[in-house]
């Protein structure tokens, strides 16, 4: 039963990663990506990782995935909708980055080998995660607040109504 | 694995210093357009974070788990970031605030926000140079750079100032990738090891089979650092970046992050990665001969000051990374970390001393610009500002008797004794190349005839600021003892994260 369940969706996922790349639309490709998204969130639930499960579908499918869909439906204009297509020498770089990747994957993997261990099963619980973020990681932890603060202040100091009209040349367009 | 309240010792610099970013900015809401009593706040706080990081000196060995350790190597390097950040606040207010009849420059952006954001990447900065886990590194890394980001956008009304931001970000976002990748491999060819102590140690226990991805990983983190220290052939965003960006931004970028990513990369690769010195070894040496050989040689022909101290920059993090060889002998890691530190206090002084000149003889020109042409005959109207630039730019080409020399003289005379002779070959030839482009600036301020006389209004807080580097250079290169001495007793201080090296660290249970 797990096992069917886990042939499906793997191959949803692979199907799905596929054609994020493959479209022509950027819409769709963002669509593609959710359901990506979902099918891992499946795996990792099977994998007893229900925390990371859970943000991948609060996180990722809906907050970025959300965002990237505005954004594209607020940028695009008709038919400019379709990504430029690379030149071959380009193609071919990215066919060598990728095959990299593969191999570095592939090794990490052979070393490692493909076992049946059973991780402890209270690894992923929110439990485990959270104690393990307030103890060990209570220092990262402070810190991402200090660099989350940073970026919501930056961003508000970078987009915001200038609070003196600039009078410069360049700024003429820019100006509020 | 419980939380000793005593570990917050370690972290005091970091919590005043975005204590105080917040303080800034609120304040900034209540009292408007007071720049100055901002300025005064952010200054007097930045004092005060210089001397919590005195005083937590050698609060030595890891806390928080082995996350952070406040050693000497920490504690001196805070203490120089805070001492950073202060100069580059005092530089700003008058670069923020132009004159009424000058163009504009430097309006629209609001004081508070701008040093909120200066002290946030001061704080990363400080989380960086501390970091004893990938965890922090990268998270201080991140801190700061995304604070860089906005500090060189934050004109954004000029689009020179966008294009700068932008192109920052997009490149820093591509390289966090490379480290965060590499970082990724790491932790998998360690059995899932963060503390760099514990890396080092999975490393040695592995013996000679090690996997291929250990290598990848490590190739990685250090194409991470290498682009943020800017060295060759990472270095393509520094011109451009640093050109584009507020000029006393530029000034603390030039000096604070580099600082940092050095330290960092000395606590990664020497730290935790000396088994595998075999490999990234060779790889540091032609980075490190390539930086600072393309930084002289294209430094040469710039025309406009910003980009020249640019390329300068890149061939200063050559000679650094001379330096973080050294380190990685571990026999001369001492008097390589110490000298190191000495070159770092002794460049922040004298390129940001040149960097407020530079704003100084730009804001003389009604078109704001910062051809090197601008100082041309400088010395007849202003006689004591062209004796400090000369005396900057001596120090910058290291010439004694200035705090550039004994910078140099310390790092290089490490590296011999390290045994790599061949590199600071290298290093002194292109010493000698520099001097011709740090020279031509003092030429043509007291030997050539001037064209347009550039005249200097000089501002009370940017005399200050040169008066400070001025006085600092002349004190560490005539008596360059104290600071070398305390440098010293910091290196010999630092958590050597080297498998060999007993840290008592606290049990990692998960």
């Amino acid at each position: 039963m797990e096992l069917i369940l886990f042939i499906i969706t793997a191959l949803v996922a692979l199907v799905s990663a596929f054609m994020v790349i493959t479209r022509r639309t950027p819409i769709a490709s963002v669509l593609y990506l959710v359901l990506t998204f979902f099918c891992l969130a499946v795996l990792y639930v099977m994998l007893g990782a229900q925390f990371i499960a859970a943000m991948q579908i609060v996180v990722y499918a809906g907050a970025i995935m959300v965002l990237f869909l505005f954004v594209l439906m607020l940028l695009s204009q008709r038919g400019a909708q379709t990504w430029e297509v690379a030149g071959p020498m380009r193609k071919w770089l990215g066919f060598a980055a990728a095959g990299g990747v593969l191999l570095v994957a592939a090794t990490a993997l052979q070393s490692v080998g493909v076992s049946d261990t059973v991780l402890d099963p209270e690894i992923g619980t929110v439990s485990s995660v959270g104690s393990a973020l307030f103890r060990r990681f209570l220092l990262p932890f402070e810190v991402a607040s200090v660099l989350l603060l940073g970026a919501i202040i930056g961003v508000v100091a970078m987009v915001k109504r200038k609070p003196y009209p600039s009078e410069t040349e360049e700024g003429v367009e820019h100006g509020s | 694995m419980t939380f000793n309240p005593s570990d917050i010792l370690t972290i005091v610099p970091e919590i005043a210093v975005v204590a105080l970013a917040m303080l800034v900015i609120l304040t900034e809401l209540l009292i408007t357009r007071r720049e100055t009593v901002l300025q005064l706040m952010t200054v007097a706080g930045l004092l005060v974070v210089m001397a919590l990081a005195v005083l937590t000196f050698d609060k030595a060995g890891g806390a928080f788990n082995g996350m952070t350790a406040g050693d000497g190597l920490s504690t001196f390097m805070k203490a120089l970031l805070a001492g950073i950040a202060l100069l580059a606040v005092l530089m700003s207010r008058d670069y923020l605030t132009p004159p009424t009849d000058a163009g504009g420059e430097g309006r629209g952006v609001r004081h508070g926000e701008y040093y909120g954001m200066l002290l946030i990447a001061t704080c990363g900065m400080m989380i960086l140079v501390s970091a004893t886990d990938l965890v922090t590194v990268f998270l201080g890394i991140e801190t700061t750079s995304i604070a860089l980001y906005v500090l060189a956008g934050i004109r954004s009304e000029r689009a020179r100032s966008g294009e700068a931001a932008l192109k920052y970000f997009l490149l820093g976002a591509f390289a966090t990738g490379f480290l965060l990748y590499g970082m990724a491999l790491l932790y998998g060819a360690t059995g899932g090891k963060t503390n760099l102590t514990e890396i080092g140690r999975a490393i040695t226990d592995l013996g000679p089979d090690r996997p291929v991805y250990l290598y990848m990983g490590a190739g990685l983190v250090m194409i991470g650092l290498m682009f943020k220290v800017a060295a060759v052939p990472f270095h393509f965003w520094a011109p451009d970046v640093y050109q584009g960006s507020p000029t006393p931004v530029t000034a603390f970028m030039s000096a604070g992050p580099k600082a940092a990513a050095l330290t960092a990369l000395i606590r990664v690769f020497a730290g935790a990665l000396p088994d595998l010195s075999a490999a990234w070894g060779p790889a540091l040496w032609v980075v490190a001969a390539l930086t600072m050989t393309l930084g002289n040689i294209v430094a040469i022909s710039q025309k406009d000051i910003k980009r020249m101290l640019a390329y300068s920059s890149i061939a200063h993090a050559g000679y650094l990374l001379v330096g973080a060889l050294a380190a990685a002998n571990t026999g001369t890691y001492n008097s390589a970390t110490a000298g190191i530190m000495f070159y770092l206090t002794a460049y922040y002084l004298m390129n940001i001393g040149a960097f407020t000149i530079a704003i100084l003889v730009s804001r003389a020109r009604e078109n704001g610009d910062y051809q090197i042409d601008d100082y041309k005959g400088m010395a007849a109207l202003h006689p004591w500002t062209s004796a400090a630039m000369a005396l900057f730019m001596i120090s910058l080409a290291g010439i004694p008797p200035t705090a550039g020399f004994f910078g140099k003289l310390y790092v290089f005379s490490a590296a011999v004794k390290a045994g790599y002779i061949s590199l600071v070959v290298i290093a002194v030839l292109n010493s000698a190349l520099s001097v011709f482009y740090y020279l031509r600036i003092v030429v043509y301020m007291y030997m050539q005839p001037e064209v347009k006389p550039a005249r200097v209004r000089m501002a009370p807080a940017m005399a200050l600021v040169i008066v400070i580097c001025a006085l600092g250079i002349l004190k560490f290169g005539l008596l360059p003892g104290d600071l070398m001495r305390w440098a010293d007793r910091s290196a010999s201080m630092t958590v050597k994260p080297s498998p060999r090296a007993a840290v008592a660290l606290n049990d990692h249970d998960q």
